[in-house]
């Protein structure tokens, strides 16, 4: 973790914007790891705004903010950047805008600590006490900061071949070892992420690192003519039995991930969207090392053998939408044939699918990574 | 269709933008930018609307925006903060002006944009050296940048919305009707999805109906 402090006169924007630049730069050239910002006062506006412009910040810790207008849409524009906002009840010029800030974050972790008499910015560390219930300021700072940096491991890219001959490109997510709030010792349980018909490795962005916070390693792939996985063509090129073969990549993506010293590679999941859901199931029949299967929309069994494969005993999460009659007939079919004693179903209302289901439903992701620790860890 | 084939130019901040150009066979009556959404790539379209438009003498650019597929470096649109993402309103821009360029033979303001989803909000609030005769907006998400340009919005709009999506349900609304333009239209759909899905959702729950596509065609080819 890492952290640039900035106080002061915010000065003129292109300066402050340079002043934050140089920072992160320093900050990252020593390999510091994921990056946050704790602003105070009047400088909080113009941070935010070159923040939004520069990226590269996590976490933002605001104290005794003053922030306009523009500042918080750019912060409600960032469901990725975790905010914490401090200030004294009594700093009647900046509690509103302090509040507001906090408000305006969509990012779960966000938080708000709100004290008496204990000063103002910088200052108040030196007045907030513990308390029997309550550590202080300075400690509660340090515990937010660690959990909302702790899903921002760096991801290492990876590449392996299918049995034919596709090179698929992923991204591995390993838990940061360390003290609480990071995961238990030893190998982690790993989950392989497959995307859509669509889309790509980039609609798992929030979800890979929830499970990764969470103690899971995450391989979070393009299967075979997607993203970065295109050495034999691209998927529309593809004739459907080329694609139906995708479940070699899934197979693939398991067998990589648990090859890895990091990983219990006897304790696996597959998290599977559209296409993503029957690639995901035709790569792990009989593959026991498999004990848990989140199929997020638009899957039917394609055979016997896959109908049979989920009524065996293997743990499934069906997500399915509504509007979608037959798919959703389909898994509740399965679903009621489960003998697995966590096998659920969510039916949620209306005809999205997929990813589309994280932003209608921002539950849903944290209910998946809930699962899958109750099931596969 | 004639394969005009891939394409690489610069936005205003020097961001190279990828993308592939088709043209028709004969004369170009009009031109068609496609801006997928953040999720997506410009494979999101499919075959089926660059066809039919190409068939009605469209010239149709397709494009990576920044962040994603070819265009994926330096930062993947994942980890962009908000004033990056705002910034595809250069590609856009960019895009347009490329189409639309000299030796093109598309008539100054013939050039449509059709956005989905998040990419609606940088295609509104683009600002190209040739102006934008048209929007067509499928499940759109207007941002603070797009809000600005609304005032005195006089070109026509098409915006498709499913029922669902809430958020682009009210911005789509609040979209058309800032469009003075009387053939701008509405289209509100059930239980379809989210942007360029509802294609395929719509031909699956209605196969005896005209597509998505040919009704964004069809509207297209109306007003251009």
């Amino acid at each position: 973790m890492a952290v640039a402090v900035l106080d002061g006169d915010p000065g003129d924007p292109d300066g402050l914007r340079a002043r934050i630049d140089e920072a992160l730069d320093g900050l990252a050239a020593a390999g510091a790891g994921p990056l946050a910002v704790v602003a105070e006062g009047e400088v909080v506006d113009a941070a935010v705004r070159a923040l939004a412009a520069v990226g590269r910040a996590r976490a933002l810790v605001l104290l005794s903010a003053v922030v306009g207008e523009g500042a918080r849409t750019l912060i409600g524009e960032w469901p990725e950047l975790a905010v914490l906002g401090v200030v004294d009840s009594l700093d009647r010029d900046r509690v509103g805008d302090t509040v507001a800030a906090y408000l305006a974050s969509g990012h779960a972790h966000s938080d708000l600590h709100v004290g008496e008499g204990v000063g103002s910015g910088s200052a108040m560390f030196g007045s907030w006490s513990a308390t029997p219930d309550a550590p202080a300021l300075d400690a509660l700072v340090e515990t937010w900061l660690a959990t909302a940096l702790a899903p921002w491991v760096e991801a290492e890219p990876v590449s392996f071949q299918t049995v034919d001959g596709w090179r698929i490109s992923g991204d591995l997510l390993l838990p940061a070892p360390g003290p609480a709030p990071g995961p238990p010792p030893g190998p982690a349980p790993g989950v392989v992420l497959l995307h859509s018909g669509r889309s790509d490795r980039d609609i798992f962005s929030r979800l890979s690192r929830l499970l990764v916070a969470a103690g899971f390693a995450v391989l979070n792939v393009d299967w075979r003519g997607r993203g970065r996985s295109t050495n034999l063509g691209t998927y529309f090129e593809l004739t459907s039995e080329q694609r139906a073969a995708a479940g070699h990549d899934a197979r693939a993506a398991i067998d990589h991930l648990a090859s890895r010293p990091e990983v219990d590679g006897a304790r696996i999941g597959l998290v599977g969207v559209v296409h993503g859901a029957e690639y995901a199931v035709r790569g792990s029949i009989g593959d026991e090392r498999v004990r848990g299967l989140v199929l997020l929309t638009g899957y039917r069994p394609a055979d016997e053998a896959e109908s049979e494969y989920l009524t065996s005993g293997v743990e499934v999460l069906y997500v399915s939408s509504a509007a979608h009659r037959p798919i959703t007939e389909a898994m509740r079919e399965l679903y009621d044939r489960s003998p697995g004693r966590r096998t659920r179903m969510i039916v949620v209302p209306g005809g999205a699918i997929g990813y589309q289901l994280f932003e209608l439903q921002p539950w849903l992701e944290p209910a998946i990574v809930s699962w899958l620790d109750e099931v596969v860890r | 269709m004639t394969a005009g084939g891939a394409v690489t130019f610069a936005a205003a901040d020097g961001t190279p933008v990828h993308g592939d150009v088709v043209r028709p066979e004969g004369a170009v009556r009009a031109g068609a930018v496609l801006v997928h959404a953040s999720k997506h790539e410009r494979d999101a379209y499919g075959v089926s609307l660059p066809q039919l438009l190409v068939d009605d003498g469209f010239a149709v650019l397709r494009i990576d925006v920044r962040g994603r597929g070819e265009s994926r470096e330096p930062v993947p649109f994942p980890l962009m903060a908000p004033l990056q993402r705002r910034a595809v309103a250069l590609d856009v821009a960019a895009a347009v002006d490329f189409l639309a360029g000299p030796d093109a033979g598309i008539a100054a303001g013939s050039v449509a944009v059709v956005s989905e989803q998040d990419s609606s909000g940088p295609a509104l609030a683009a600002r190209p050296g040739h102006p934008v005769a048209a929007h067509v907006v499928i499940s759109g998400r207007l941002d603070a940048g797009a809000r600005e340009g609304l005032d005195g919005l006089a070109v026509p709009v098409l915006a498709l919305v499913s029922t669902e999506d809430r958020r682009a349900v009210g911005d789509v609304t609040e979209l058309y009707l800032a469009s003075g333009d009387e053939r701008s239209r509405l289209r509100v759909v059930r239980g379809m999805g989210f942007g360029t899905t509802m294609f395929s959702a719509w031909q699956f729950a209605h196969p005896s109906e005209p597509t998505m596509e040919e009704s964004i065609a069809a509207w297209l080819t109306g007003v251009l």
